[in-house]
């Protein structure tokens, strides 16, 4: 799942270790989801799409269509 | 760990700054999948020292067999005690 957190970080020109500060998570969960390597639970989600004044689906990219059904003809 | 303590206690920043540190959930993930890890590992490195033990000494093929059987009930108690729970 990929993010926009880098570029809405950096849009609003706020440090990693502020926005860690502010969703109570290390530096280092805020690396690791920008990276890609993490992926945020709902709740941390929820908390960092609020933080943005966005959407949980403005922030966080899910790969694929999630309402796409394989048996869809 | 007193002194710790006592200057968490004074000091409401670091005391927030270590409760982020303790809870925080990647960090969380990373030890609760290291524990799965150990436990994993060494029940199976002890189920291979069983065959080891067998020709050696009986007594500790014995307590090595137990503390597996103890494993493993614990592991299907609990796994039955939260499937009714969750």
């Amino acid at each position: 799942m990929n993010n926009r957190i880098a570029e809405l970080r950096k849009q609003r020109r706020i440090s990693q270790a502020e926005l860690a500060d502010a969703v109570e998570v290390t530096r280092q969960t805020i690396i690791s989801l920008e990276n890609g390597r993490y992926n945020a639970s709902l709740l941390l989600a929820h908390r960092i799409a609020r933080y943005f004044d966005l959407t949980i689906e403005e922030v966080f990219l899910f790969e694929g269509n999630p309402y796409e059904s394989k048996f869809q003809t | 760990m007193l002194i710790r303590t006592q200057y968490l206690l004074t000091h409401p920043d670091a005391q927030r700054r270590a409760r982020i540190r303790e809870t925080d959930e990647r960090e969380v993930q990373i030890t609760q999948t290291a524990f799965r890890m150990a436990g994993i590992i060494t029940f199976f490195v002890s189920a291979a020292a069983l065959f080891i033990l067998l020709p050696l000494c009986m007594q500790a093929y014995y307590t090595l067999l137990g503390v597996l059987a103890l494993y493993a009930l614990t592991f299907l108690a609990v796994n039955f005690w939260l499937s009714k729970r969750i």
